[in-house]
């Protein structure tokens, strides 16, 4: 580095030499980049020294903020500034520096005005995608729509700046974002489909992010193994899937309008929650009227040996279960999978009154009675009077190779073998069919291993053709939708393979 | 001799040297550090205080850059964590703050000699105070005056000149 001849003695004449232009480029670019944006992009036109400077400056710049407040009042400008804005980070991926932290607010477009094609929401989405994907930890994004003149909220309904959807993969790249903010004031308003996955978020970066999402209907969270509290409260969600969360200790949801629920995880603890010696749930679902599907699933991530569950004194592992289920219990399709659901629960007779599908996943059934007991349980101390599709899958260990069923031979064979494997099990679990409980039942799937389908039908029901019943605007994709079986089917094989199609997708398909 | 008060001399460009703790400047300039890293094995025995020749740096800029630089690390030494090298933002309701902000409050040609004293002797918190500090000038000023401020030629073309602002015309 040479030293500047003329460096220092001429204090106060700085009209006669431009030091500022002088200063070499990397001096100048950490200048430039504690301009805002808008700033930066002016001096441009300082003179043809500066014109490439402040791109060159962003692009090396492990921070992007496109936040100025006064960036882009108009619809136009906003598109003009957006367009800079891509520039900038397509020259910042190809100059492949690190990028920490990514903000943008803009005011996006009415919709219908001309651009409702929805191409600025796609871009700002794509920004959103790349800038998590190169490892930002800190994720703002705040579009603000410009109020359209005929304001109509309801009728934002056409896919233009209303639906900005995050793509599902968006955050399936491991990193550790910390804080990713969509929205503010009026926010990504539109928002409706929000997936995370493999994000490293806090309860409360969390909470922040759904919050800001004022219109979310569908929120999808995977694997984020950081988050350890979920608390949601949103007036649009409908959809809510939480998947492989194995911190999550903690869910508290307000969704008045929840239709469908997923949980795919892991036991909650209740010492966690002890509170002057009264065991405060850690769940609490709120009220969800309008739930109407209902999956819960848990994948046991090795902590019954854990010493909390002494601390607990009792089996707070199926407590917990029942304390979830028992909020969620009024959903007309459910599907419980895993033993757990059902050791040592207490079925409180107001469960499940509505449930018109039931899916039973169970997987341990040859090792424990337990899960049977648990299981006739649930259908002793409730009358499922509106029941009328009951599937049931159960693994067992001695039926691993079972050949697919083709023929009603076969089927009985399978069957006689089954009854043997199970012995008083199955024959227990097909009994319950008989005791007039479900006076809607018209069949029942039992499936064993996933290769082995089972039909058995109450004696007294005629055959015929099964109507499904369609749920008005289901968003559950778990039920059978086509369910065709013949009446007085020609071969038997035919009639296994045609219901098989109605069963849901958990079951495979087997033909 | 006490060894809790070493200090080093360092010599401007134009042959005045300074003396500062070594403690304090090891601190703060990550420069300065290396070169008394090196200077280290030589000195255990001579006993003799190390005289740092600083090439780029002009006396006048030197003394503000350890006024600074003893400012801060007295700050953070009264904070109790005499090796965290405390910087505090303008804004920030601290003693510092304002320190900063009189800091900066000087001439054009006096802020860029800090912008490369802090450049070259790697001192992070004076650069970035003296980059926004720089950038602040640009800010509230319209492109002429930012030219009649630093003296920046405009070497455009009128042509040139209307396609730059055309191309960016939302900023302007």
């Amino acid at each position: 580095m040479e030293m500047p001849t003329h460096y220092p003695s001429k204090r106060g004449s700085m009209e006669e030499e431009d030091r500022l232009s002088s200063l070499p480029d990397d001096l100048l670019h950490s200048i430039l980049r504690e301009l805002p944006f808008k700033h930066a992009v002016r001096t441009s036109a300082l003179s043809r020294r500066w014109a490439p400077q402040w791109l060159r400056a962003l692009a090396s710049s492990r921070v992007l903020d496109f936040t100025d407040p006064d960036l882009a009042r108009g619809q136009l400008p906003a598109r003009a500034a957006a367009a800079t804005m891509r520039r900038c980070l397509e020259l910042h991926a190809e100059h492949g520096g690190p990028l920490d932290v990514f903000r943008v607010a803009l005011r996006s477009p009415p919709a219908g005005a001309g651009s409702s094609d929805g191409a600025f929401e796609r871009d700002v989405v794509g920004w959103i995608a790349s800038a998590v994907a190169r490892g930002a930890t800190e994720v703002e994004a705040d579009l603000t729509p410009t109020p359209t003149p005929t304001e109509g909220d309801e009728d934002a309904d056409d896919g233009s700046s209303a639906s900005v959807e995050l793509p599902g993969d968006l955050f399936v790249a491991r990193n550790s974002l910390a804080r990713l903010a969509l929205g503010g004031p009026g926010g990504l308003a539109g928002l409706r489909s929000l997936s995370l996955s493999h994000a490293d978020f806090t309860g409360e970066a969390f909470r922040d992010v759904v919050s800001s999402c004022r219109a979310l209907e569908h929120l999808s969270v995977s694997s984020c193994d950081a988050l350890k509290s979920i608390r949601i409260a949103s007036e649009t969600l409908r959809v809510l899937e939480m998947v492989r969360c194995r911190a999550v200790r903690e869910l508290r949801v307000s969704a008045p309008a929840l239709e469908s629920l997923a949980f795919h995880g892991d036991i909650f603890l209740y010492d966690d929650y002890v509170d002057d010696g009264v065991l405060s749930s850690p769940v609490d679902m709120g009220s969800t009227p309008a739930l109407r599907d209902v999956y819960l699933s848990q994948i046991g991530f090795g902590h019954n040996d854990d010493e909390r569950y002494q601390v607990c004194g009792c089996d707070a592992h199926a407590y917990d279960y029942a304390d979830l289920l028992s909020c969620v219990a009024h959903a007309s399709v459910c599907t419980l999978s895993s033993d757990g659901w059902f050791q040592g629960n207490e079925w409180d007779g107001a469960y499940m009154t509505n449930i018109q599908e039931l899916q039973l996943l169970m997987t341990s059934v040859c090792g424990s009675s337990d899960d049977l007991e648990g299981f006739a349980g649930l259908f002793e101390q409730n009358r499922l009077r509106l029941l009328d599709r009951l599937f049931v899958r159960v693994k067992t260990r001695s039926c691993e190779q079972r050949p697919v069923v083709t023929n009603v031979q076969e089927l009985q064979l399978l069957m006689a073998s089954v009854v043997v494997d199970f012995g008083e099990k199955l024959r227990f679990i097909s009994n319950l069919f008989y005791l007039s409980r479900f006076p809607l039942l018209e069949r029942l799937f039992v499936r064993v291993n996933l290769c082995l389908l089972l039909i058995i039908g109450p004696p007294n029901i005629p055959r015929r053709h099964y109507r499904c019943k369609r749920r008005g605007g289901s968003t559950g994709h778990r039920g059978p939708r086509r369910v065709q079986i013949s009446g007085a089917a020609e071969s038997p094989g035919d009639e296994v393979r045609a219901a098989a199609d109605g069963l849901p997708p958990e079951f495979g398909q087997c033909c | 001799m006490a060894s809790e008060k070493k200090v080093v001399f360092l010599r401007s460009s134009d042959g005045e040297a300074f003396e500062v703790s070594e403690e304090v400047i090891s601190a703060a300039s990550v420069t300065i550090k290396g070169m008394i890293d090196e200077e280290s094995p030589s000195r255990a025995d001579t006993a003799a205080t190390t005289t740092l020749a600083i090439p780029n740096v002009t006396a006048a800029t030197l003394s503000r850059v350890l006024h600074y630089v003893n400012k801060h690390f007295d700050a953070a030494a009264v904070v109790g964590r005499p090796d965290d090298y405390i910087f505090c933002a303008p804004g920030d309701e601290h003693p510092l703050a304002r320190f900063d902000d009189d800091f900066v409050d000087v001439d054009n040609d006096t802020l860029i000699d800090l912008v490369h004293a802090a450049e070259y002797l790697h001192i992070k918190k004076l650069f970035d105070l003296t980059c926004k500090a720089v950038a602040d000038k640009l800010k509230g000023r319209t492109i002429d005056q930012i030219r009649e401020t630093f003296g920046i030629v405009n070497d455009y073309t009128v042509e040139e000149e209307v396609e730059v602002y055309r191309e960016n015309s939302w900023a302007f």
